[in-house]
């Protein structure tokens, strides 16, 4: 180890660095969030909104009306013009990995959290 | 041996990005063939592979999808008669349709696009039609309709319509399956409005799919069936509905026989079966078969396995299901 150079050293260092900062952007990556309310419309990129907050979202796009509500650490659809209302009819949510999703309006709801429950998916 | 170490180091580091990228993984949600997708890449993830996931849901969508002019369902649908020059994907998905159709003795059938479009279940149009009406559309109905020419060219009677909405949504899954599997992703879970496909396991475990409760307005499940590289599928009568002024309810799985909607004991079918195309198809034609004959046709199955709930919350498996599924729900019960 007397051979190494003050070089090697430098250069150990850096690679070092180099590895913990790939470490740590792959930990962002695979890390899950706090418990979020992912909120997305169509394509668009989804927002995020904490589940502790109280809150009346209104997301609504033109003629498409949707009112999202978050109390008490549940979060519910409190008023939609969709054709189904099935997002109004699924009432409160809180448990993550639970969803309301507005098919004809393409909005989805989705509780985010550290354990996403017992199951991985639901076959309906 | 000062250059030694900085080729070891090197070599460390190039290992260590590439883990890193190996283990990479992603999530995407989508609307797309009238239903919402999520995408789950668990290793292997990067931005091309899910845009190229995305593009070809939206491509399929395109071609197969019964209400878009462009689609080449469409174009078959309107030739009056003529042939069409279709698509591989197409044709490959109309042909599986027809080998299901014959498989399963008429209970899964294609050609019933004329009928789904008369009850319009799920739609603005949604009505009970008149038997007249019902009459007249269940004659459009058959397998000698439809007929297939090599390579891709597909000729319906004048006056019948194919409507394969359903199982396009299984051979989309198979095809994000290929795709992932194609880029060397080990582990993935696709859920296609319900339709699940997984890929690989999650670590030393299986996946674990819900099996929906098909009383609960919610999305509650009564059991989970553990799995791995394989597709769930379940058909329910809870699914798209409506109810008629004097309360009775009118489902979407349509009984190509009587051109009502399928009426036995059955509440929901769930078809367990590593071609999700298949999966689709059959969790259908069993709903339309009732228990009982049902039962006896997945038994001679060695691909499929199913579970059937019935309107009394009785669930019955088939052989290969009973050490895999749990029943989580004591209002449910397996009679011996
Ligand atoms: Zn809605």
């Amino acid at each position: 180890m007397n051979m190494m150079k003050r070089g090697d050293y430098i250069l150990i260092i850096f690679l070092l660095l180099f590895a913990g900062v790939l470490f740590l952007h792959n930990m962002n990556n695979i890390q899950e969030k706090g418990t979020m309310v992912e909120i997305r419309f169509a394509d668009e990129d989804p927002i995020y909104v904490s589940i502790d907050q109280n809150t009346t979202l209104d997301l609504s796009h033109g003629d498409l009306v949707n009112i999202l509500c978050i109390e008490d650490e549940k979060v519910y659809m409190l008023e939609s013009n969709c054709r189904d209302q099935l997002c109004v009819r699924r009432g409160e949510i809180s448990l993550e990995g639970e969803s309301i999703v507005c098919l004809p309006h393409r909005i989805s709801i989705v509780i985010l959290g550290t354990d996403k429950g017992d199951i991985d998916a639901l076959s309906q | 041996m000062g250059k030694r170490i900085f080729s070891i180091l090197i070599l460390t580091s190039f290992l260590l990005v590439s883990c890193v990228d190996s283990h990479r993984s992603m999530k995407e949600v989508v609307f797309v063939m009238d239903t919402i997708v999520t995408l789950d890449v668990r290793d292997h993830a990067n931005e091309k592979l899910l845009k190229k996931m995305t593009d070809r849901l939206m491509e399929i969508d395109s071609l197969m999808s019964f209400s878009k002019e462009e689609s080449d369902i469409y174009q078959v649908n309107h030739a009056k008669g003529e042939s069409v020059l279709v698509d591989s994907s197409t044709y490959y998905v109309v042909k599986k349709a027809v080998e299901y159709t014959q498989m399963s003795g008429g209970c899964f059938d294609p050609s019933i696009g004329r009928l789904v479009a008369l009850w319009g279940i799920g739609s603005d149009d949604e009505h009970v039609p008149s038997i007249k009406e019902i009459e007249e559309v269940v004659e459009t109905i058959g397998l000698d309709k439809i007929s297939l020419s090599e390579p891709n060219s597909i000729s319906l009677m004048d006056g019948t319509m194919i409507d394969v909405g359903a199982i396009a949504k299984g051979f989309a899954a198979d095809e994000m399956i290929r795709i992932a599997k194609e880029a060397g992703v080990e582990s993935a879970i696709f859920n296609l409005g319900g339709n699940i496909s997984v890929l690989g396991s999650k670590g030393s475990d299986s996946f674990r799919i819900g099996i929906r409760n098909p009383f609960s307005e919610s999305d509650e499940y009564f059991g989970i069936v553990e799995v791995t590289d394989t597709s769930v599928v379940t058909s329910g009568n809870y699914e798209r509905y409506f109810i008629d002024e004097s309360g009775v309810k009118y489902h979407h799985i349509l009984d190509p026989f009587s051109g009502y909607p399928a009426d036995n004991e059955l509440s929901g079918v769930t078809v367990i079966c590593s071609s999700s195309i298949k999966a689709d198809a059959f969790s259908t034609a069993l709903y339309v078969m009732g228990l009982e004959k049902g039962l006896a046709f997945i038994e001679q199955m060695d691909d499929m396995e199913a579970i059937f709930v019935t309107n009394s919350r009785d669930v019955y498996l088939s052989t290969g299901l009973q050490t895999s599924f749990l029943l989580c729900d004591d209002s449910f019960r397996i009679p011996e």
